[in-house]
């Protein structure tokens, strides 16, 4: 808590250094915190038991309607209904995955001699060594990966998992510092919202680019652009929370304890 | 195949048992510094009669940033008479050595010794300088480092306990607006002082001593027979044999001193990828004596192994992604296999990254950011540069034991600032 006091010059507030600073926090905000688990998997759950069934329906036809895609198998996990597209993978050629491999190991070279290290450089390269992996092991295997429809499963249980995983998110960060009932309804609402957006995004778009092509991209497209993603919105979602809550602080809410 | 792939399985789950281990290790850590009791180091003493100190700073090609560092440790409020800074050339090629002399020739505290023989590196540098040292309080700082006019008094305050072997402030960088870079890095540097290494210090853990901005008693040096001239975390390896030896190390979060972190990713590739080089060798020099040392508790010997695991982490993380991709490709990735990489990652990048991310945030917030917590999402882009780098390090570091070869300090650049 910021001290105060009334001076010749008015009020003046002192508050500790930041180095003696801790944090106080009310027994209604820790109620609020441990209520936030159950409460945000019943609300993850039954959203999804409504939701995920005519969504995923409705990308599909969509998907029908505008893409040469028209299979889909019905999912049941967790007694969650949903619609997966089922795209059938072009054949593998083992000619074209050995010069996928080729062009991949030549990119490889040259980004090793242009010695990039940037975040974004290596991400690259990963991507390409990945590619790289799934060519070889199609050349020297006969086969790799998932048919389609299973690999379509994959995905959409694992964003299943990822959304119901979310109230942990949650409670696990919101109960570090004193967020208001609000700033914690409304991390969980955007969290549960934004997975499912994405999940739905994510079983399009994958649908359509195992189409075109086949299953060698199959390992990137789990591998980067799966749940490491997800990792992504979680802490812009934590930030938004984190960022409203300190402008609360700076506006004088006195949350300051003095050790 | 079947053998293999139970392998693999058994393998991936230990991964993410591990990265689960980590998640909650900084969990608790930054719940102690949020909401804990706050253990006080020796700040707000005030000695009447300072003992005489002497400060190292170890320079290889510091000219950019020389001038700065010593003006401001000669402008400590310490008394005159009982302060001795040795300026350390180390093998420099410009004009370091110059303004080191011009220096020593205005201010009798200054005393500048050069490095000639074979070997460069700062734990040799300040295994030479030691044996000039006569005070028993030895203060280190990196050249790139302007500690503020009371700042040497607060640190030296520690030892007034005599079982405190070594002394460690906090490092906050000066030159945080100058890059995404260096804003991330900044945010990194609040999550591991503000509160881990606070937290280690309520825990009664081990405090890590950093390098710089800290200290140290002489006796503890010549009893230890100095520094491994060799090593690249001559840091480590002191926190290391200060707990092995039964010593204790002060952290003080009050202790700021402000450092220059690097401007571009290639320096702090070259940084990242040194530290753990160096720290690796240490944990496998010392792992075995510290689970020994007869003075430390179980839980201090815990955050020993995890504190000198950490940067085997990235290495263990990357192993076990490619055990995934592995069963992928096989097409026996089983769903819950697919589940456990995505908690995998999701762990390591939201709780278990160099500095987690609620960490991070909590830091941030009890150092009064505000806007400033919406470059957050950034740090996972450090995920695969932190990874990568760190890695590179281990593998360095496996080639350095079976090849029987010493590292090369590779110095990380310095900017001249502008503005302090």
């Amino acid at each position: 808590m910021a001290a105060s006091q009334t001076g010749s010059s008015g009020r003046v507030t002192i508050r500790p250094h930041r180095s003696y600073r801790t944090l106080r926090v009310s027994q209604g905000s820790w109620i609020g915190t441990l209520a936030t688990l159950p409460v945000g998997l019943a609300v993850a759950y039954t959203f999804l038991t409504l939701a995920l069934p005519k969504a995923t329906a409705a990308v599909f036809t969509w998907l029908s309607a505008n893409t040469p895609l028209h299979t889909s198998v019905e999912d049941n996990f967790l007694w969650i209904g949903s619609t997966v597209p089922a795209p059938s993978l072009p054949p593998l050629s083992v000619v074209g995955a050995l010069d996928v491999a080729g062009g991949c190991v030549a990119l490889v070279i040259a980004i090793g001699l242009l010695r990039q290290n940037t975040p974004l450089a290596l991400w690259f390269q990963a991507n390409v060594i990945v590619l790289m992996f799934s060519a070889l092991w199609a050349f020297f295997e006969g086969r790799v990966g998932y048919d389609g429809p299973t690999f379509m499963l994959l995905i959409e249980r694992t964003s299943v998992i990822m959304i119901l995983c979310s109230p942990v998110f949650a409670v696990i960060v919101s109960a570090l510092l004193p967020f208001s009932s609000l700033e914690r309804a409304l991390m969980l609402v955007g969290l549960v919202a934004v997975g499912f957006v994405l999940a739905l995004v994510r079983l399009a778009a994958f649908a359509l680019l195992l189409t075109h092509f086949g299953v060698i991209a199959e390992a990137n497209l789990y591998m980067f652009f799966g749940p490491l993603i997800d990792v992504v919105y979680f802490i812009v979602i934590y930030s938004l929370g984190v960022v409203s809550l300190s402008h609360r602080i700076a506006r004088g809410e006195h949350v300051w304890d003095w050790l | 195949m079947g053998l293999a792939l139970g392998l693999l399985q058994l393998f991936l789950v230990a991964v993410v048992a591990l990265m689960a281990l980590y998640t909650a290790r900084h969990w608790i850590f930054t719940f102690s510094r949020v909401y804990g009791k706050q253990r006080m180091s020796f700040s707000d003493v005030y000695e009447e009669h300072p003992p005489e100190i002497t400060i190292l700073v170890p320079m290889h090609n510091e000219a950019a940033v020389a001038e700065a560092c010593l003006d401001a440790i000669l402008a400590s409020d310490y008394p005159r008479e009982l302060l001795r800074v040795i300026a350390i050339d180390d093998h420099s090629e410009d004009e370091t050595v110059e303004i080191l002399y011009a220096y020593a020739q205005h201010d009798p505290r200054v005393q500048v010794v050069e490095i000639d023989g074979p070997f460069r590196g700062k734990a040799n540098a300040l295994n030479v300088a030691l044996a000039q040292v006569t005070s028993d309080l030895v203060l280190v700082f990196d050249a790139d480092y302007t500690p503020g006019r009371g700042l040497i008094r607060t640190l030296i305050n520690a030892f007034v306990d005599p079982e405190v072997g070594a002394v460690m402030g906090r490092v906050v960088p000066r030159n945080t607006s100058r890059s995404m870079l260096t804003r991330l890095l900044s945010m990194e540097r609040a999550g591991g002082y503000q509160v881990d290494q606070q937290a280690r210090y309520n825990f009664d853990l081990l405090p890590q001593y950093g390098g710089t901005v800290g200290g140290f008693r002489r006796r503890l040096l010549t009893d230890m027979g100095g520094f491994d001239q060799h090593s690249l975390a001559e840091d480590t390896e002191l926190t290391a044999k200060i707990f092995r030896y039964g010593w204790k190390i002060v952290y003080d979060n009050r202790a700021e001193c402000y450092e220059e972190v690097p401007e571009t990713w290639q320096s702090r590739f070259k940084q990242l990828r040194r530290w753990s080089r160096g720290h690796n060798r240490v944990f496998w020099s010392h792992i075995i004596g510290l689970l020994q040392a007869p003075h430390l508790s179980i839980a201090q010997r815990v955050d020993a192994a995890l504190l000198l695991l950490c940067y085997s982490v990235p290495p263990i993380l990357i192993a076990g992604w490619l055990a995934a991709l592995t069963m992928f490709l096989m097409g026996r990735l089983p769903y819950a296999g697919g589940i456990t990489l995505a908690f995998c990652v999701v762990l390591y990048n939201a709780f278990g990254n160099f500095a987690p991310v609620y960490q991070v945030a909590t830091a941030e917030v009890l150092d009064g950011s505000t806007t400033r917590l919406l470059l957050l999402p950034y740090l996972f882009y450090m995920f695969p540069f932190n990874s990568w780098s760190i890695t590179s390090g281990f593998i360095d570091a496996f080639g350095d034991v079976f090849k029987s070869r010493r590292g090369h300090w590779d110095k990380t650049a310095r900017v001249q600032e502008t503005s302090a």
